[in-house]
């Protein structure tokens, strides 16, 4: 099996919805192990939410590129955008040996990819973002 | 995303989620959810059977409604979560507020620390 999902976002929350919509049914149609199924859904909402919000230093329109690759033993998701230089893997772990009431509210959507994720990739590459979730399936 | 609303007969508020606790989810429950968890001493029961996904979004939400029964001495316990959010959850710092039992032992539990 070698599969290939493709789709475009502009930078407008508004448009998650659909998204993550088309997405879900693209792996639900494809019988995808939950836990890919999981991880694909959650990083489509989280990576996309955060380029969003953070991402751009203009209010202007922007495509963020995401594409999903499943092949027989592993799932790549991979988001591009041409916001500024960001490296998610930078930011520092949450502390969740806090006493709950010491806990921060936010900051926990990138440490859930990564605990997911097998492998988590970025890099900078003609002005472009690109972070990849790998994830092998059956694990 | 919906939301089922009990309030037992001692005080103690059942709150089931059903659907998917993500950006658009949790945007569409949160303030019933806050105004349901909000009391002198919150004590509350979240049953999570009916949700399918939980995204970061919906873990704030959550963990601000914990934080904010524990501030006021209160508790929040959460139920029957599937697998998959169970181990969302478990990732995310908060499988202490997961109960393995059932409503009656979430109940039974905050009846006693009352």
């Amino acid at each position: 099996m070698n599969d290939l999902f493709v789709l475009q976002v502009r930078n407008d929350l508004a448009a998650l919805p659909a998204a993550c919509e088309a997405l879900s049914q693209w792996l639900a149609q494809r019988d995808v192990p939950p836990a890919a199924d999981y991880l694909a859904n959650l990083a489509l909402e989280e990576l996309v939410t955060n380029c969003i919000k953070y991402g751009y230093d203009d209010a202007l329109e922007h495509t963020i590129e995401v594409e999903v690759k499943l092949s027989d033993t592993e799932m790549v998701f991979t988001l591009a955008d041409d916001g500024h230089a960001f490296n998610p893997l930078d930011l520092p772990e949450p502390d969740l040996n806090l006493p709950v009431g010491e806990r921060s509210i936010g900051g926990l959507g990138i440490h859930l990819l990564r605990k997911m994720s097998s492998r988590v990739e970025y890099s900078r590459e003609q002005g472009k973002n690109r972070v990849s979730l790998y994830k092998t399936l059956g694990s | 995303m919906n939301l089922v609303f009990n309030e037992l007969s001692d005080g103690i508020r059942v709150i089931g989620l059903g659907g998917s606790l993500d950006l658009a989810g949790t945007a569409s429950v949160e303030t019933r959810f806050y105004a349901h968890c909000n009391a002198e001493v919150p004590r509350i029961v979240v049953d999570l059977s009916a949700t399918t996904f939980v995204g970061s979004l919906g873990i704030r939400m959550l963990l601000q409604a914990i934080k904010s029964a524990k501030a006021r001495g209160g508790r929040l316990i959460m139920i029957h979560p599937a697998a998959a959010v169970a181990s969302t959850l478990e990732l995310a710092g908060l499988g202490s507020f997961l109960l393995k039992g059932g409503a009656d032992e979430a109940v039974a539990l905050l009846a006693v620390g009352k």
